[in-house]
C-alpha cells in the first residue's frame, strides 16, 4: 500500500519535474522556430545562393566561385572593404573612448541626484530614431548653408569651409563621426553600470594607497570593465560593419565610392541590379568577417582573464 | 378610392420604369488622368475638374465619368496597378501612358487616327480643331508621340521641360551675357563667373538619379553625334520623327561592334566636355548636393547664378525669387566643341511626359464605351475647356493650340522645339541601374579626380562589355554571336 503510494508520488513529481523541464523550451518554441525560418535558412541559403547566378524573378544557374571572383575583382567592392575598416575603426575607437570618459565623469559626480540628472540627460537621446540623426547630420554638413560651414565662417575659419559629403577626401570622415560625442549610447550604459558594480572597497584601496584618478582609472577601471569593453566593441563593430543608414540617407555611398560599405552594396547590388548571386556572396563575405571578429573578440575576452582563472 | 389607387399605381411604374430605362441608356466610363487631377495635393485641380465634369453632364446626361484620383506613388507603381487592371478587364477607359512606351503600346491602347482625323463639336467652327481634331495638337509632339506604325494612341496635352533659370541681376550687373550663340561662350559665361568669385552653374550629382545626368546625356549625344544615326537599326525606325533615342538594342550592338567604346577618339571628347564644364561652371561641391531642391534653393537664394530645373519649379521660382529672371537653355555644340558635330546642334532634356498623356483602352470597343470616351476626351481638350485645366497645374507646358501655358513656364517653349537625345539617361540607357549606377560612381570618381583618364576607361570599358554580354544572354539579339 504503501509502496504504491510512494510510487505514486514519485511519479507525480516525475511528471511535475518533466512539466518544470519541458515548459521553457515549449515556450522558447516559437522564438526557435521564428530564428531558423528567418535567420538560418536565408543565411544558409544565402551561401548557397552566392555559387549562383540569381535575379530572383527566375531560374538560378550554378556558377561555382564566379561570383566571389567578380567582387574581388570588383574596385568598389574593394574599396567596400576598406571603407569598412576605416568606418569601423573610428566609430569603434571614438565610441568606446567618449562613451568611457563620459561613464567616468558621470560616476565622479558626488551627489547621486545630479549623477541620476546626468545619466538622464546623456540617455534621453538615444530615443531619437537613427534615420532622423542622419537628416540632421546632413544639415550639419549641407555644403553650401550647413551648420558646420556657417560656424567655420563665424569663427574666422572660412577657409577650412568644405563641401563635407561631397569630396572623397572627407566625406567617410565625416559619416564616421556621425553621432558625436558618442555619448548617448548603449556603450555608455554599460560602462557606468559596470563602473557602478565595482567594489568600493577596490576603489578604497586604491584611493588609500594615494593613487591619483588616472591611475585608478588604469589600474582598477579598465581592468574591470574587460568584459564589457570588449562585448561594447564587438557590438559597435558589427554594427559598423552592417552600416546601411548612412548611405542610404545621406551618400548612396558617392561620392564616387568613397563611402560605399559591404552593406550598401549589398543592397545596391540585390536591389537595384538585381543581382542576388552576388550580393549572397557580399553577404557571406560580411558574416564571415563578423565571424572571424567575433571569434577574435571572444578570444580576446577570455584569454587570461582574471574571472576565468 | 380604388381607380386613384389604380392611377396612382400606374404612375409609380411609369415613374419607376423610366427612371431604370434611364439607368440602362447611361454610359458610364472611367478616366485617370495621373497627376493632372490630383484633388487631395492640388485642391485647384478638384475646383477645375468639378466645374469641368458638371459642364460635361449638362451636355451630356446619359454619360457617366468616373474621374479617378491620382493615386501618388511612382510610375512603376502606376503600371502595376495598369497591368492588374487590365488583366482584370477593369482598366480605365481613357489612362494615362508614358510616351516613352510609344513603339510599346499598340496591343493595349485604340489608334485614334480616323478620330484625330474627324471634327471636334466641342470647338467652335471656324476655330482649328473644329474640322479636324488633330489641328488643335502641338504638330511636334504629335510627332514625338507618333508610333512607327504610323497610329497615334496617345493624346498629349502637356509638355514637361527642363531648362536654365538664369539670375538676371548677376549676369547683366557683370555684362555677361543671358542668351549664348554656342557652347563656347556659355563657358566663357562660367569662366567669367567663377573668376568673379560666383558660383555659375547649380547641378547636382549623385551615384542615384541627380540632374547631373541630364549634362552627361547632353554630353555624350554631342561627343557621339555623327555615330548615332549610323547605329539606328531599321526595326525601330520612325519616319515621325527627325531625331530619336537609341533603343537598348541599337546602343548595346554599338558597344558590342566596337563602337561605343573608350577607345573611340569620340570617348574622350566625352572626357573633355566633362572636365570643361566641371571646371568652369559646376557649383562646387556638386557631388555633396543631396537633391533638386537644395540646387533650387541655392538658386533662389542667389548662391548660383545659373539652375538647372524644370517646369515644374517654374512657380517656386516665380514665388521665391528677389531678383530679375528667366529661364532659357544651352546654346548649340559646335565642331569647335566636338570635332564630331557636323551641323550646331543642342537636345533638349524633356519631353511629352508627365501627366498630360492619355489614350483610350483597346477595351472600350468591347465594353462600347468608345464613342463616349472619344467624345469625353474631345469635351476635355477643347481650348475653352482645357485653359481652366492648365490654369490648375502650372507646372507643365501646355501644348493645345489656343491655351495658354502658365506665363511662368512660356520660357520654356522654344527648348521643346530641340531635338530629343541621341543617347538616353545613364540609368535608363542600358535598361537599368546595374550600368547606371557604376556609370554615375566612375564618372563622379573621374570629375573629383579621384581616378585618372586611364583608370575611369579602363574600368568603363569591362561595365560596358559586361553589360552588353549579360543584354545579349538576356535579349539573344542575333547579331550577339557575331
Amino acid at each position: 500500500m504503501e509502496k504504491s503510494k510512494l510510487l505514486e508520488n514519485s511519479n507525480s513529481r516525475i511528471k511535475l519535474n518533466n512539466w518544470v523541464r519541458y515548459t521553457p523550451l515549449l515556450f522558447l518554441l516559437p522564438v526557435a522556430i521564428e530564428l531558423i525560418i528567418f535567420r538560418y535558412i536565408p543565411s544558409f541559403s544565402a551561401i548557397y545562393y552566392s555559387f549562383t547566378d540569381w535575379d530572383v524573378m527566375g531560374d538560378w544557374k550554378m556558377v561555382g566561385l564566379e561570383n566571389y571572383r567578380e567582387l574581388f575583382d570588383d574596385r568598389v567592392f574593394k574599396s567596400t572593404l576598406w571603407n569598412m575598416l576605416t568606418y569601423t575603426s573610428i566609430r569603434t575607437v571614438a565610441t568606446l573612448t567618449m562613451a568611457f570618459i563620459a561613464a567616468e565623469l558621470v560616476l565622479s559626480v558626488r551627489d547621486p541626484v545630479i549623477r541620476m540628472y546626468w545619466k538622464i540627460a546623456f540617455v534621453m537621446p538615444m530615443v531619437m530614431p537613427r534615420s532622423l540623426l542622419y537628416i540632421l547630420w546632413g544639415f550639419i554638413y549641407e555644403p553650401q548653408a550647413g551648420m558646420l560651414n556657417e560656424a567655420l565662417i563665424a569663427i574666422g575659419l572660412e577657409g577650412l569651409t568644405q563641401p563635407w559629403l561631397g569630396q572623397s577626401s572627407t566625406a567617410l570622415a565625416a559619416i564616421s563621426i556621425i553621432g558625436f560625442p558618442f555619448v548617448s549610447t548603449l556603450a555608455f550604459l554599460v560602462f557606468i553600470t559596470s563602473l557602478e558594480g565595482i567594489s568600493r572597497d577596490l576603489i578604497e584601496t586604491s584611493e588609500l594607497e594615494g593613487g591619483s584618478v588616472l591611475k585608478r582609472i588604469f589600474v582598477v577601471d579598465l581592468p574591470m570593465l574587460r568584459a564589457p569593453i570588449i562585448f561594447i566593441a564587438l557590438l559597435v563593430a558589427l554594427e559598423s560593419m552592417q552600416a546601411v543608414e548612412p548611405q542610404l540617407i545621406l551618400t548612396r555611398g558617392g561620392p564616387g565610392s568613397a563611402t560605399e560599405m559591404p552593406g550598401h552594396y549589398l543592397y545596391t547590388v540585390a536591389f537595384s541590379y538585381f543581382n542576388f548571386g552576388m550580393a549572397c556572396a557580399i553577404g557571406v563575405i560580411i558574416l564571415l568577417i563578423g565571424l572571424i571578429l567575433s571569434g577574435i573578440s571572444t578570444w580576446m575576452r577570455y584569454r587570461g582573464a582574471y574571472d576565468v582563472d | 378610392m380604388i381607380t386613384k389607387f389604380v392611377t396612382k399605381l400606374i404612375l409609380a411604374g411609369i415613374i419607376s420604369l423610366s427612371f431604370v430605362a434611364s439607368q440602362a441608356q447611361a454610359t458610364k466610363i472611367s478616366v485617370f488622368l495621373q497627376n493632372i487631377y490630383a484633388p487631395e495635393s492640388n485642391p485647384a485641380s478638384k475646383e477645375a475638374f468639378e466645374q469641368l465634369l458638371s459642364s460635361y453632364k449638362e451636355a451630356n446626361p446619359d454619360v457617366e465619368v468616373d474621374l479617378i484620383p491620382y493615386m501618388g506613388g511612382s510610375q512603376s507603381d502606376y503600371y502595376a496597378w495598369l497591368t492588374s487592371r487590365i488583366a482584370a478587364g477593369d482598366e480605365p477607359d481613357v489612362g494615362w501612358s508614358h510616351w516613352y512606351d510609344r513603339n510599346a503600346r499598340s496591343e493595349r491602347w485604340l489608334p485614334l487616327n480616323e478620330y484625330l482625323e474627324g471634327p471636334n463639336e466641342y470647338i467652335p467652327a471656324g476655330q482649328p480643331g473644329h474640322d479636324r481634331w488633330m489641328d488643335i495638337f502641338d504638330e511636334g509632339v504629335m510627332a514625338q508621340i507618333r508610333h512607327g506604325n504610323g497610329n497615334w494612341y496617345q493624346l498629349n496635352t502637356n509638355w514637361v521641360e527642363t531648362g536654365l533659370y538664369l539670375n538676371e541681376d548677376i549676369l547683366t550687373s557683370r555684362g555677361l551675357p543671358v542668351e549664348w550663340d554656342n557652347w563656347s561662350e556659355f563657358i566663357d559665361t562660367c569662366k567669367a563667373l567663377r573668376a568673379d568669385g560666383i558660383q555659375p552653374l547649380g547641378v547636382f550629382s549623385s551615384v542615384g538619379w541627380s540632374t547631373y545626368q541630364w549634362l552627361d546625356t547632353i554630353l555624350i549625344s554631342a561627343a557621339f553625334q555623327d555615330s548615332l544615326e549610323k547605329w539606328q537599326l531599321p526595326e525601330y525606325s520612325n519616319p515621325f520623327m527627325t531625331a530619336r533615342q537609341l533603343t537598348l538594342e541599337e546602343i548595346s550592338k554599338a558597344v558590342h561592334e566596337g563602337e561605343y567604346n573608350v577607345n573611340n577618339p569620340r570617348f574622350d571628347t566625352f572626357l573633355d566636355l566633362t572636365e570643361e564644364v566641371v571646371t568652369h561652371c559646376l557649383v562646387e561641391g556638386f557631388t555633396g548636393i543631396p537633391d533638386l531642391d537644395t540646387v533650387l534653393n541655392l538658386f533662389l537664394s542667389g548662391e548660383t547664378a545659373m539652375g538647372w530645373l524644370g517646369t515644374w519649379n517654374a512657380v517656386a521660382v516665380q514665388d521665391g525669387a528677389k531678383f530679375n529672371f528667366r529661364s532659357t537653355f544651352y546654346p548649340p555644340f559646335t565642331s569647335d566643341n566636338s570635332p564630331y558635330v557636323s551641323d550646331p546642334i543642342m537636345y533638349r532634356v524633356g519631353g511629352p511626359s508627365s501627366s498630360g498623356q492619355v489614350g483610350l483602352s483597346i477595351s472600350t470597343v468591347e465594353r462600347g464605351t468608345v464613342d463616349a470616351a472619344i467624345d469625353f476626351a474631345k469635351f476635355y481638350t477643347a481650348p475653352a475647356n482645357y485653359q481652366a485645366v492648365a490654369n490648375s497645374d502650372q507646372g507643365m507646358l501646355t501644348v493645345i493650340n489656343g491655351v495658354e501655358s502658365p506665363d511662368v513656364a512660356k520660357g520654356f517653349i522654344s527648348i521643346s522645339k530641340l531635338p530629343e537625345r541621341g543617347i538616353t539617361d545613364a540609368v535608363s540607357r542600358f535598361g537599368g541601374e546595374e550600368f547606371g549606377t557604376p556609370h554615375n560612381r566612375m564618372m563622379q570618381s573621374f570629375m573629383m579626380g579621384d581616378i585618372s583618364r586611364d583608370e575611369l576607361k579602363e574600368d568603363y570599358q569591362k561595365l560596358l562589355d559586361k553589360t552588353v554580354k549579360k543584354l545579349c544572354e538576356e535579349n539573344a539579339w542575333d547579331w550577339c554571336s557575331s
